[in-house]
């Protein structure tokens, strides 16, 4: 009964455990994704922004390049200067350099240019052109290098970077004529202020600028410039579009600037939620905290409010499995607790059944009242009780009927009918020291089947034999014990 | 009493709470982030190396001194005298800038062109500078800029190139034609040099063979018409005999490129040259100052290379003295820096690149020569960097070397102009 008992108020701490932590996790769980959900967005929608702005300013740097570069067409002695094919002597040639070189001190005066020049096709230069670049192509091939920037075949111009390993630095070239480009060079470092603002929405947001093979040109880390962009990064970035997108690793914003070159931002996404993640780790371990505290209270009061019932519920069970004028079991609960033994036990176990009826305990009720009878069967239920214990089971079957369950130790049978023996003689030893005057006066006694058997049977099987065996020894005189061996060895013996 | 006391418990708990709550609601306007940003404008102009090591600086700078933003304004010396002219004359200068000798008196005769740096010598430590360094930057008693290293036309010459044709280093312009006349059968000139040193050059052979300055003290031309055919005349000379190529010709590649053998620059721009040189297999070597066989004056000058000042503009001296006080004197700036200006006036800057700059070697004798020769070298008359009068004297030659003007009417319209441009 009290297993039972237990199994079931098991069973309901693990499922309120279980349905107050599913609750916990669920109530903690669900609106983190929704703010999950929610930081991305607006994050998204701020690198958007911080991303278009970045990419208006670049614009607005290239664009003033290029125009600048356009004015150089304001004069036509110094677009159509060709040194390869110009007929001018020394002496004019030099004018006109004088000449181009004042422009370009008037053009690029406010400007932080490194180079601002003309190459011409045999490789004369003209203008701002910085000792660094000349000498790296002191034996030729300037020309034919900046030719290839010129990509775009409308305008007849196009930018470039890393010429000779120059990583710090961004080239503009234009053509001029036909042997004749402009070339326009700053360091990336100009862009410093235009990058650095986008990256303070957060310390780990990186923004580069990348050409189309993501060769990083320009970026406020110095270190990774002239490297490929990290490919996690690089395939989440868009070409032709501008969007921002969110991965497991990163949310990257890809934007494209006027010359084709991109500006990508890009986010690691834990860094992002490093703060929610922090907050969420807390509400859960706080959650979890109260939960475990909670079942503790939950089953303090459990436990406190239930030992009163507890100890009722016992009782009633108590009362309702013990025979109240005996003290010992009643007839059900005796059948019950025999048959669970006789399922318990394995196969071979000897057991003895025993029945008890009082012999001329009419006498007693017809010449002491039915009060002393009472008293009389309420003693030998206290006789029977002092003997029971776990091989011993004893159950009152009816008025003045007793019976008695014992598995016996050993698998012998000799041994055991011996204890079975031993058993009653105890009992009928106990009964008449109890039940002397009752005896001497009223002729009380016991008459009592003993049925000791191996074999596995049943309830009714003990409880028939038995009863037979009592009758047999009521019969035949009273007062007496009638054993029997199942299967017999030898008959019935008295 | 038990109840009186969780009332009371009770109340003040409440309390709490509504002051806590009340506190929260009362401070609407929270600030979420702020920064004070202070801009401090700085120019140069320079080459690739120095553009580099000066953006480095300004970011160790700005690093250093958190709020602190230095927008960096740089490009190549050509164009940059305009720039900067305009930046004075438009009040648009630069808070803390590099400035070339001759623009104190351009801009600051009377000393109040710049900031006067002795009012910032609290934050300026001018005790790492000599007495001489100071008044070099001075004007009207006024320290206008301080300088960063001594500067002059010196000779640096491919030593394998001299070998090769069994020639020693020149020491007059006697040596030069002589070198010439064996070397210009392969098409290779004994010097080079750009306008700027070949106007000194031409000052240098007038005051060596005249005995007289090409400017007097308080900056007059002292040349006469005739003084300035014969200066015309020795750079037909020059040219006729291949000592030297036309000067509008000549590039840095063709020193480099082995075209000429010499080249005369700045004590400091050597640097680039020689590293450029070696690069190709070469040595360079430092020569002595060319002289005439009977000089009557040296005719070599020293100046101050450059000088930073602080604009009188500034809208903030004290974080404009702490910019220079790190560009002059910092350590580690010293390090970026080396002796790419030259070596430093700077005591404590001239002791760490000394210990921690390895210069070449003909840089340290250059530097040595400067120093040594102190009783020859003058300090130079500012107008000898004059951007006007170097323009005029280059327009002027050209016309008279490439036939266009004759002799005596070059003289003529180079003396007016010259006069003209330093009178103004």
């Amino acid at each position: 009964m009290n297993d039972n008992y237990r199994k079931i108020q098991f069973r309901i701490i693990v499922l309120f455990s279980l349905v107050l932590l599913l609750l916990t996790f669920f109530l903690t769980i669900v609106p983190y994704k929704r703010s999950v959900i929610s930081i991305q967005n607006n994050f998204s929608k701020l690198m958007t922004a911080g991303g278009g702005q970045l990419r208006a300013n670049v614009d607005t740097f290239f664009l003033g390049t290029e125009k600048t570069a356009a004015l150089m067409f304001s004069d036509a002695d110094i677009y159509e200067y060709d040194p390869v094919t110009s007929s001018l002597d020394e002496y004019d040639r030099l004018q006109i350099k004088e000449k181009i070189l004042n422009r370009i001190d008037e053009l690029g005066n406010m400007g932080n240019y490194v180079d601002f020049g003309i190459i011409y096709s045999n490789d004369e230069t003209a203008g701002w052109i910085s000792e660094s670049m000349s000498t790296q192509y002191m034996n030729g091939g300037l020309y034919k290098e900046f030719e290839k920037t010129i990509s775009y075949g409308g305008s007849l111009d196009g930018w470039s970077f890393a010429h000779k390993g120059n990583y710090d630095k961004l080239y503009y070239a234009k053509r001029l004529n036909e042997d004749a480009i402009i070339v326009m060079s700053f360091y990336g470092h100009e862009l410093e202020s235009i990058f650095e603002f986008p990256e303070k929405i957060s310390k780990d947001m990186m923004a580069v600028l990348v050409d189309s093979d993501n060769r990083i040109l320009y970026s406020n880390n110095t270190e990774i410039v002239g490297t490929i962009l990290d490919p996690e990064i690089s395939n989440m970035s868009s070409y032709d579009s501008d969007r921002t997108i969110v991965g497991s690793k990163y949310m990257v914003m890809t934007t494209e600037c006027m010359n084709g070159w991109r500006i990508i931002c890009s986010e690691p996404v834990s860094s992002m939620l490093e703060d929610s993640l922090r907050y969420q780790k807390f509400i859960m371990f706080f959650a979890l905290g109260c939960c475990v505290l909670f079942i503790i209270a939950a089953q303090f009061m459990f436990i406190k409010l239930s030992k009163p019932v507890k100890g009722l519920v016992s009782e009633l069970n108590i009362q309702a499995s013990v025979d109240q004028l005996s003290g010992v079991l009643n007839k059900n609960t005796f059948r019950e607790q025999v048959v669970l033994r006789l399922t318990q036990m394995k196969h071979g176990t000897i057991h003895s059944f025993l029945m008890l009826d009082m012999d001329n305990f009419k006498q007693i009720n017809d010449n002491l009242g039915h009060e002393y009878g009472d008293e009389v069967i309420s003693r030998l239920g206290r006789i029977l009780n002092e003997m029971t214990g776990f091989d011993v089971f004893v159950g009152r079957i009816g008025g003045d009927e007793f019976a008695v369950f014992l598995t016996l130790p050993g698998n012998h049978m000799f041994s055991a009918d011996r204890t079975a023996h031993d058993f009653v003689d105890q009992l009928l030893m106990s009964f008449d020291r109890n039940f002397e005057e009752e005896r001497r006066k009223y002729g009380l006694s016991m008459s009592i089947g003993v049925v000791t058997s191996t074999e596995h049977l049943t309830y009714d099987d003990f409880y028939r034999m038995a009863d037979d065996m009592m009758y047999q020894s009521k019969r035949t005189g009273k007062d007496k014990t009638t054993y029997c061996v199942y299967p017999a060895e030898g008959g019935v013996r008295s | 009493m038990r109840s009186t006391v969780c009332v009371k418990i009770a109340v003040a708990l409440i309390a709490c709470i509504l002051f806590v709550s009340g506190c929260e609601q009362a401070d609407e306007n929270e600030v979420l982030y702020e920064t004070t940003v202070e801009p401090l404008r700085l120019s140069w102009w320079g080459t690739d190396v120095r553009h580099r090591y000066t953006l480095l600086g300004a970011k160790l700078f700005e690093e250093n001194n958190p709020g602190v933003q230095v927008k960096c304004e740089y490009s190549v010396w050509d164009g940059f005298e305009r720039r900067n002219r305009i930046a004075m004359v438009s009040r648009t200068a630069a808070d803390v800038m590099l400035i070339n000798y001759n623009w104190l008196d351009a801009y600051s005769r009377d000393g109040e062109g710049y900031y006067d740096i002795y009012e910032l010598k609290d934050i300026v430590d001018l005790s790492q500078f000599d007495k001489t360094d100071l008044k070099s930057g001075e004007r009207n008693g006024k320290l206008n800029g301080l300088p960063l290293a001594y500067n002059a036309t010196v000779f640096f010459y491919n030593a394998e190139l001299y070998d090769q044709y069994g020639l020693d280093i020149p020491k007059t312009w006697d040596d030069l034609f002589e070198a010439a006349k064996v070397m210009r059968k392969d098409n290779i000139y004994p010097l080079g040099m750009v306008k700027k040193h070949f106007f000194l050059a031409m000052v240098a052979y007038f005051e060596q063979t005249s005995g007289k300055h090409f400017f007097t003290n308080d900056g007059k031309l002292n040349v006469t018409e005739e003084d300035m055919q014969e200066i015309l005349k020795f750079y037909n000379r020059l040219i006729d005999e291949k000592v030297i190529c036309p000067i509008g010709q000549f590039t840095i590649n063709d020193f480099l490129k082995k075209n000429t053998a010499g080249i005369a620059c700045w004590i400091n721009d050597g640097m680039k040259y020689g590293r450029d040189l070696e690069e190709n297999g070469c040595t360079m070597v430092c020569g002595d100052m060319i002289e005439a066989n009977d000089s009557k004056l040296y005719g070599w000058y020293r100046k101050p290379s450059t000088l930073y000042a602080i604009s009188k503009n500034t809208e903030n001296p004290e974080a404009a003295a702490e910019l220079l006080e790190f560009l002059v004197n910092n350590e580690d700036m010293a390090k970026l820096q080396g002796v790419e200006k030259g070596f430093p006036v700077s005591k404590k800057a001239l002791a760490v690149t000394e210990k921690s700059v390895d210069s070449p070697e003909y840089a340290r004798c250059a530097n040595e020569m400067l120093l040594n020769s102190k009783a020859k070298f003058e300090n130079m008359n500012t107008e000898l960097e004059n951007p006007d009068v170097i323009k005029s004297f280059q327009a002027g030659t050209d016309r008279y070397i490439y036939g266009k003007q004759s002799l005596e009417d070059c003289a003529a319209q180079l003396v007016k102009e010259i006069r003209a441009a330093v009178e103004d």
